[in-house]
């Protein structure tokens, strides 16, 4: 049986799995494309806690935010198109050009 | 109008999320003042974006950039009627998001007219993957290539 190396803070590849609800596999592919950074000790792969963590984070983050753009409404900003009208801005020059084209007091 | 940032683009994901749209405040802005420049075309825009099916979204950064300036350029019911009714997905920005944000004013990286809320918006879309985005910021536009 291979020597396990224990370093504080960093985790082993299946403990990294198990944290990530990931096959050791699909780790090592992580490792391997820089998407989880590690580094090799021993022949074994180490990540730190903190990077595996943050990794997860983001996983759900991104994993919520799909799923929230696959229910969302397809035309969301119906409602709100010509809802107002300004002096004659131009917010394609800008938010201070848009906002100084108002004059006046509204500019400030 | 709409730009598609390069396809080499790489997510922090290593995934490219198509049919997908950041809208940013500017877009928010140029449909919502019928008087602006770039009203018109921003509605054909958005139209187009719609019928082909495109999911949009914004960033709480962009949401309330465009209601400050909503709420300053049509007022303040204008603007509490547009929140109220603006019925898109809103993605929160990331820690690292703004850090990255800020080390690319910081250290230079971006082109000069850059804002930070320009950067970390590229941040965002570097995280999320998403290669599209609906703006009319020449400025923003022109950073995207």
């Amino acid at each position: 049986m291979a020597e396990q190396v224990q370093v504080d803070g960093l985790i082993t590849v299946a403990d990294t799995a198990r944290l990530l609800g990931r096959s050791t596999e699909q780790v090592r592919r992580y490792l391997r494309e820089g998407e989880l950074p590690g580094r090799r000790m021993g022949g074994q792969w180490f990540i730190d806690r903190a990077d595996a963590e943050a990794f997860l984070l983001r996983r759900r983050d991104g994993s919520d935010f799909e799923r929230r753009l696959t229910c969302s409404d397809p035309d969301p900003l119906r409602d709100v198109i010509a809802i107002g009208g300004s002096g004659g801005g131009d917010i394609a020059a800008g938010r201070y050009h848009y906002l100084r084209a108002l004059g006046g007091e509204r500019a400030e | 109008m709409t730009a598609d940032r390069s396809p080499d683009s790489d997510s922090a994901h290593g995934e490219v999320m198509r049919d997908v749209t950041f809208v940013d405040a500017s877009a928010l802005v140029a449909l919502a003042d019928r008087n602006d420049a770039s009203h018109a075309a921003a509605v054909t825009a958005y139209q187009d974006l719609v019928a082909s099916g495109f999911r949009l979204f914004t960033t709480d950064l962009a949401l309330a950039s465009a209601h400050e300036l909503i709420a300053v350029a049509l007022g303040r019911e204008v603007a509490r009627a547009w929140l109220a009714h603006c019925n898109i997905v809103v993605q929160r920005i990331a820690p690292a998001d703004l850090e990255e944000g800020r080390r690319a004013i910081e250290e230079g990286w971006s082109v000069p007219d850059a804002t930070l809320a320009d950067t970390i918006h590229l941040a965002v879309l570097d995280r999320l993957g998403v290669t599209d985005v609906f703006a009319v910021d020449r400025a923003f536009l022109a950073m995207l290539g």
